[in-house]
């Protein structure tokens, strides 16, 4: 009985850890990314140009 | 305020950004050549845009801009199922704004994405490849 009542103890505590460290886990922000570097000028994508060729406003670059 | 310094406010403000572009946008593929429009003039998120991904990111960088959020949209292909597709995203300081994410995503996170060309932060910038 009592290494039963024990098992469960431990079950218990078990799972309250388990569960802790997920919340804590998920509720930890993101580390910061690194922005893109870059190199040589390109052309934009086709949908761009042809943006800019038809509206003035076309915020694509 | 300076969105350069306040790293974990910005985050939550993409976040919001992404969510409320996210919420009215309808995903519909432009039917022969690539066609890129700009949202309505009027538009503040709350609008529905029936578009793609290009539609989205145009959306996404004109609530930024509003919010003096400095951006680009970036060029990549996707992988998926074997086959590569051509995609847009907006990047802000390497946090990913793309319709096909369900929140923002920081860049090294999208291992299914090949960054290729990324625009400049203002009208009349060039576009660049990118290099990392």
């Amino acid at each position: 009985m009592n290494s039963r009542r024990d098992f469960l103890k431990k079950l218990t505590l078990a799972s309250v850890s388990v569960a802790t460290f997920s919340v804590a886990a998920c509720s930890q922000p993101q580390k910061r990314p690194t922005p893109f570097q870059t190199g040589e000028e390109v052309t934009p994508p086709l949908g761009c140009s042809e943006l800019r060729a038809n509206d003035a406003n076309g915020d694509c670059e | 305020m300076n969105w350069e310094s306040t790293g974990s406010d910005l985050e939550a403000r993409l976040r919001q950004i992404h969510i409320k572009v996210k919420r009215n946008f309808v995903f519909k593929r432009d039917i022969g050549l690539e066609e890129w429009n700009m949202p309505p003039e009027n538009y503040n998120g709350l609008q529905t845009l029936r578009d793609d991904c290009d539609g989205f990111c145009l959306a996404c960088r004109l609530l930024l801009r509003q919010d003096g959020i400095s951006n680009r949209l970036v060029y990549c292909e996707v992988k998926e199922r074997g086959r590569s597709f051509g995609h847009l995203v907006v990047e802000v300081q390497g946090w990913i704004l793309c319709n096909l994410q369900a929140n923002v995503v920081a860049n090294d996170q999208l291992f299914r994405y090949r960054w290729l060309r990324i625009s400049g932060y203002e009208p009349g910038e060039p576009w660049r490849a990118i290099i990392a």
